[in-house]
């Protein structure tokens, strides 16, 4: 609480945000490199899945974070929603678009990884594929509707409620390989038993952690574009008012 | 069904590709943005500060 009064001024935040916003996207980007660096070029082959296994390094960090991109959606709008806080709908609006890219990511590699595995670019019936490609349309539904209303004030309503209306899909992303039949595979490492060696796990968990970090600098770098921007149109306005 | 080609390096590196190419873009996008909302804020605060405000 006492975190989302400091921020309720954004002076406060324009004047605190400027090097973590730097800081994490960098690291998230030296983090890729080097997660992506080793998964491609020193992990072994999968006895299963040989090859294509290194896909995993690219796709799974992808969807583990357009998941968390959007339950900070979620969060965001929903202290918009209820306290009305000045900074909560610019970071959900900021972190759309990354959410966004994250998901498209992780559905472009995952069909081709699902081509070389199940042989079919895409199934419909599948539930975990028709899901996220549903997470997708409401990422660009939820950008769409801030390009739509008339006012900054209704936007953020109107992308509000449709954000947490959304919000039953991740449940059903998550669950939907144990609730239905599904050509994916259950998860393999959001679990107890979890049998994935060294030699996989690291690189997977710097990819991970580099996305992590490029999704909070980006946001971060996309809040005080956002917060730039209405700064200069309150200035232009007062001055057209003026002269 | 056509038989899938069983050397997979180039399904690899595609999804590699793709992977890059659309952190990249969302880095270059966000930047550039970033860039555009600094330039505008400096040209409105110039024009507050020079203008005057008023009659």
């Amino acid at each position: 609480m006492a975190v989302m009064s400091f921020f309720h001024n954004p002076h406060r935040f324009m004047a605190g945000s400027k090097w973590p916003a730097w800081g994490f996207t960098l690291l998230g980007v030296v983090l890729i490199v080097v997660g992506f660096g080793i998964g491609f070029f020193r992990t072994p082959e999968d006895f299963q899945q040989d090859e294509r296994a290194r896909m995993m390094f690219v796709h799974v960090p992808a969807m583990w974070l357009c998941m968390f991109s959007y339950a900070f959606m979620v969060g965001a709008s929903f202290i918009s929603f209820v306290w009305r806080h000045a900074l909560a709908d610019v970071a959900a609006k900021s972190a759309a678009p990354i959410g966004a890219v994250f998901t498209a990511i992780g559905l472009m590699t995952g069909s081709i990884w699902g081509y070389t595995t199940w042989g079919t670019w895409w199934e419909w019936g599948d539930a975990r594929l028709v899901s996220v490609l549903i997470l997708f349309f409401i990422f660009l539904g939820y950008i769409a509707v801030w390009q739509a209303m008339e006012t900054p004030q209704k936007a953020a309503r109107a992308a509000a409620i449709l954000c947490l209306v959304g919000a039953v899909n991740i449940p059903i992303i998550h669950f939907s390989v144990e609730w239905f039949a599904s050509l994916h595979q259950q998860s393999t490492f959001m679990t107890t038993d979890n049998k994935t060696t060294a030699e996989f796990k690291i690189p997977m968990y710097l990819a991970a952690l580099g996305y992590l970090a490029l999704f909070g600098g980006l946001t971060l770098l996309n809040m005080r574009a956002e917060i730039m921007k209405t700064r200069a149109d309150i200035l232009l306005q007062r001055r057209q008012a003026a002269d | 069904m056509t038989p899938i080609d069983t050397n997979y390096d180039g399904y690899v590196i595609w999804a590699y590709a793709m992977g890059a190419a659309g952190l990249l873009g969302v880095l270059a996008w966000t930047v550039n943005r970033l860039a555009n909302a600094k330039r505008k804020l400096d040209e409105a605060e110039r024009e507050d500060a020079g203008g005057g405000g008023g009659p």
